[in-house]
């Protein structure tokens, strides 16, 4: 059988002004926009004439096919490439190099969570969601108040999409690309952001798809999704294939890795910062299982394994938590030492009913303090972030009775209101 | 008590997709017709050839729509006045200047029609022109969560920007329709003269787009790199209009430098013959008109290019 998606010796490098800027205004404007007009004005420039080193190889020379039918998963760490494979595929991206073949329609669910307008109301997204993935109008408009039904939101058609309650998008989008179809699916997280019943329905979707000839490419944190639902896994990182097989063998092997320290190369010399790697930042659901959303009515955890190979090294974790350029909070762990190459794992609980519904970014710091060339020195060992949405998928089990109208702020924490007549509560102060 | 009410209460809400759930194959099938022929889509570095480029952009009209109806109407939401500022825009500047240049310093116009229509027949090219220098840099910021997402042929964006200065240009040639039969109405005689070469309107109005695209498409990326070009685009199109004759007659530039003029500004032989069609006034210079085509084509060009070759990087900014 023709495979549905043929991927060969796929590559992308990101300059490294482009890769490590972030959203809206950077300082890195000039550098990015500078290689831009470089690659303009010489559109047949190969990266490498540059010298890779300016350059971060987020995918490197991977090739796989996915068959009709067939659900793979698509497992790595933070960082590892698995995103940057899937938005090439949805044509968001261009490689560097290779080359990806798909055979049908392709629909991608990548972010889901923000993906629709949030200024349009329902029905208009999903003209445009039909209209982008190729859908003739009067198939759209047919489909329409099948989608709107099956989404749970009839009720809020003409509204705009912010007005719905919480994770209306995801399932709007989910309700859309059911009713729409498609021959290929790409899901980056999918199940991570929704509650337990929306996952459910996501995995009987997605086994339900495999089962009409449908191809699916599951990214996901979430290795016991990945378990439930995958035929076949392959595991991801630094843009290379690691491994590739059956389901169970290969997610074995990538959580026994990850625990083992095995997934970075041996310590360089005794620098301190080789001596001190970090291994992967996770978020964690309250059973501790790997996802990629926080929900806001049960606790979660933000967690990073690091390991620690000299027995000299005092190590410090700092933990910030931003709001696009708000610091949240920041936090800081006890200093650690090791006796023999240990591996750590350090992270901070997040309470129930703190953060509110938004896109945060966690970023991790590992703080070194050990003799070098005879001086007693601290360096930033490690450097890395975390993107993650927090949302409420159960406006309804909240504290709040508002929720589904959204709540502003930074934060949005459980608060203990008091309300008495004034008089009597001068009265008592007053006594 | 209360925990258990909003308990059944959700339950009840979450009953449509249970039903749903059962039976995911038959919604589907309902839409999806399996027998539809099976597009191949090839994934390289290298985008497809520059007419397989293009007649993505036709598959894709029916996006284009959307997007164009989508950008045009974001500017009047929010706002107190709401759509009425689509009209107000053009019209104050339009209303000062002819105040300022007409009323105040009277301008000679060395013709016999009176200062607004005289203005007003070459400011609609012109304020087309400005305004879409105005608003196609912003598009690509603008789509950004849609780019970020989805695939599909970058162009159209700034090609959608152009729904707002055509509602400003329609608001102005009203304004131009009232003014010509007030002035007529008022016992001067008709200010128009039109005839055959009326029609020269339709490839001077295309002129003024095709040059601000031009611009626009070169613009758009830049802004997403730099907000500041955004602002200072403002000050480039003040002095194109102080470089184009909309406000004085083109008399006022020595005969032995307007080949310049319509060399580096393209916009003057554009608001020249908008006049020249409209009012008869000023005389049509063929080969002047056809060396300022020949700029904006080659501007064109070298937009639509630029923005072809910068496609390619884009998703790697968003």
């Amino acid at each position: 059988m023709t495979p549905r998606v043929s991927v060969r010796g796929l590559s992308k490098a990101f300059h490294r002004a482009s890769a490590t800027r972030t959203k809206g205004i950077s300082s890195e404007g000039p550098a990015a926009l500078k290689h831009l007009l470089k690659h303009v004005a010489r559109p047949t420039r190969s990266i490498v004439s540059e010298g890779s080193g300016r350059y971060l190889m987020a995918l490197d020379d991977v090739s796989f096919d996915v068959a009709p039918g067939e659900v793979l998963g698509i497992i790595g760490r933070n960082g590892a490439g698995k995103s940057t494979l899937l938005k090439i595929l949805a044509r968001v991206l261009y490689p560097t190099s290779g080359q990806a073949t798909i055979r049908g329609r392709l629909v991608s669910m990548l972010e889901l969570g923000v993906g629709f307008a949030p200024d349009l109301t329902l029905r208009q997204n999903i003209q445009v969601h039909g209209r982008l993935a190729g859908i003739s109008p009067a198939r759209i408009a047919a489909a329409e108040d099948d989608i709107l039904q099956l989404s749970g939101l009839a009720d809020y058609a003409n509204l705009p999409l912010e007005a719905c309650p919480g994770g209306g998008a995801i399932q709007l989008g989910f309700a859309a690309v059911i009713c729409l179809g498609a021959d290929v699916v790409l899901a980056d997280e999918v199940l991570a952001v929704g509650d337990s019943e929306f996952r459910k329905a996501c995995e009987d979707r997605v086994r339900d798809a495999a089962g009409s000839g449908e191809s699916v490419l599951f990214v996901s944190h979430d290795m016991a999704a990945i378990r439930r639902i995958c035929s076949r896994v392959i595991w991801i990182d630094r843009g290379r294939i690691v491994r590739e097989g059956p389901t169970e063998d290969v997610v074995e092997a990538y959580t026994e890795a990850l625990l083992g320290g095995r997934l970075l190369p041996a310590p360089a010399g005794d620098g301190v910062a080789a001596n001190c790697v970090l291994l992967d930042v996770r978020l964690l659901d309250v059973n501790r299982a790997q996802v990629g959303a926080l929900q806001l009515t049960e606790p979660g955890y933000i967690d990073c394994l690091f390991r620690v190979t000299r027995p000299d090294l005092s190590v410090i974790v700092d933990i910030e938590l931003w709001n696009r350029k708000c610091l949240v909070f920041a936090t800081s762990s006890a200093p650690v030492t090791a006796k023999d190459p240990t591996t750590f794992r350090a992270g901070v609980r997040i309470p129930e009913d703190v953060l509110n519904e938004s896109q945060y970014r966690a970023t991790f710091r590992l703080r070194a303090t050990g003799f070098h060339n005879g001086a007693l020195m601290t360096v930033v060992a490690a450097e890395e972030k975390l993107d993650f949405a927090a949302m409420n998928p159960h406006p309804e089990r909240s504290v709040w009775r508002d929720w589904q109208w959204g709540r502003g702020g930074l934060i949005s924490p459980r608060l203990q209101w008091h309300l008495e007549p004034p008089e009597r509560g001068v009265d008592a102060a007053h006594a | 008590m209360q925990r258990m009410l909003d308990d059944e209460t959700m339950s009840e809400a979450t009953l449509p997709q249970d039903a749903a759930r059962k039976s995911l194959a038959t919604w589907r099938s309902r839409h999806h017709e399996a027998s539809e022929q099976q597009p191949v889509v090839v994934i390289e570095p290298r985008p497809e050839t520059f007419l397989a480029r293009m007649r993505a952009l036709w598959r894709y009209r029916a996006f284009y729509n959307f997007l164009f109806k989508e950008i045009t109407m974001r500017r009047a939401r929010g706002t107190l006045l709401g759509f009425w500022w689509l009209i107000l825009r053009p019209l104050i500047p339009a209303a000062s200047l002819i105040f300022a240049f007409g009323a105040v310093t009277q301008v000679d116009t060395q013709s016999k029609i009176p200062y607004p229509v005289f203005f007003l027949s070459a400011y609609i090219p012109f304020h087309l022109f400005q305004s879409s220098m105005r608003y196609l840099p912003r598009s690509l910021n603008w789509s950004r969560t849609l780019m970020r997402r989805t695939y599909f042929p970058r162009l159209l964006v700034p090609l959608a920007g152009f729904g707002l200065p055509l509602i400003e240009a329609g608001a102005l040639s009203a304004a131009f329709v009232i003014v010509v039969f007030l002035t007529w109405w008022r016992g001067q005689p008709f200010p128009l003269h039109l005839g055959w070469q009326t029609l020269l309107l339709i490839p001077s109005v295309l002129m003024a787009m095709a040059f601000a695209l031009a611009f626009g498409l070169v613009f758009s990326i830049v802004a997403l790199f730099f907000r500041d070009v955004i602002f200072s685009l403002r000050f480039f199109t003040m002095i194109t209009l102080l470089m184009t004759p909309v406000v004085y007659p083109v008399t006022f530039i020595p005969d032995a430098y307007r080949w310049v003029l319509y060399v580096i500004n393209p916009m003057a032989q554009v608001v020249l013959v908008s006049r020249w069609a409209l009012t008869g006034e000023g005389v049509f210079e063929p080969a002047y008109a056809l060396l300022s085509c020949v700029v904006v084509l080659l501007a064109l060009f070298a937009g639509v290019v630029f923005f072809l070759r910068a496609e390619v990087h884009l998703g790697d900014q968003m």
